[in-house]
């Protein structure tokens, strides 16, 4: 392998600290497509876990730190599901099921080609990382 | 490094990374432009399979107010039309960044050939 100039060395450098910075971006977005599975993944259990009821359930409605209040839910066969845009549509518990399932699915897409690409950046900067090695006197 | 360039140059070199700046903002604008008609064409889509008297809320806020089907595409498609709007303005402003970035290039390729010679 030719030997490397100061010149070649300092972009080698800076290529690194872009990929790096990429994959900082990358890895943030990976972690809320996650978050965001998981959401899905709870409301999808919630539906199922109500779907059995056939009558109103006693339950609690969160206030906020670690608070509660009694309170009924009825009608749990009907659901109000975000569609985006700030539009949100009344459906049955297994329509609505559909569209998150669908939206989870769509999540794990994009979360499998994040990762693909969080792996090309990684393969990149480990062979900046190689070539600088290889040139570095002992 | 920018210390050894002729003052000319580096004043370029300045308006270079203003203009590289702008870009990025602008780029980082119409990505999200594109992501909302996207969201409101999947919104749109949504909308289009209930039936007439479904039951709709819009968020207004923090509130969600209840709205009907017809009503909603409405306001979906007129906002469909501001976005489109704006990308429009965007690509327009993008157009004139792009020329400006390679005029200062050229410039400063000039000033620094001729401080070469």
């Amino acid at each position: 392998m030719p030997e490397l100039s100061q010149q070649d060395v300092q972009n080698l450098a800076m290529q690194h600290r872009e990929y790096q910075k990429r994959a900082q971006t990358v890895q943030q977005q990976l972690n809320m497509i996650q978050i965001s599975i998981e959401d899905c993944t709870r409301a999808i259990g919630t539906l199922d876990e109500l779907s059995s009821a056939d009558e109103s359930l006693d339950t609690m409605f969160p206030i906020g730190s670690g608070s509660f209040i009694h309170g009924k839910l009825d009608k749990v066969d009907k659901v109000v599901v975000d569609v985006g845009a700030g539009v949100n549509v009344e459906k049955s518990a297994e329509d609505a099921k559909e569209i998150l399932n669908k939206r989870k699915a769509e999540f794990q897409k994009g979360l499998e080609r994040m990762n693909a690409s969080l792996t090309q950046i990684s393969q990149r900067i480990q062979s900046i990382e190689s070539m600088i090695r290889e040139n570095t006197p002992q | 490094m920018s210390s050894e360039l002729p003052p000319q140059a580096q004043n370029q070199l300045a308006q270079l990374q203003q203009v590289q700046q702008q870009a990025q903002a602008l780029g980082m604008q119409k990505s999200q432009m594109e992501s909302m008609q996207k969201e409101s064409e999947m919104a749109l889509e949504e909308l289009e399979k209930l039936t007439d008297d479904a039951v709709v809320y819009r968020s207004i806020g923090e509130l969600q107010i209840k709205s009907d089907k017809q009503e909603t595409i409405a306001k979906l498609k007129e906002r469909q039309e501001t976005l489109s709007l704006r990308l429009q303005s965007i690509s327009r402003q993008e157009e004139r960044i792009s020329k400006r970035f390679n005029q200062l290039q050229e410039q400063i390729k000039q000033s620094m050939g001729t401080q070469a010679q």
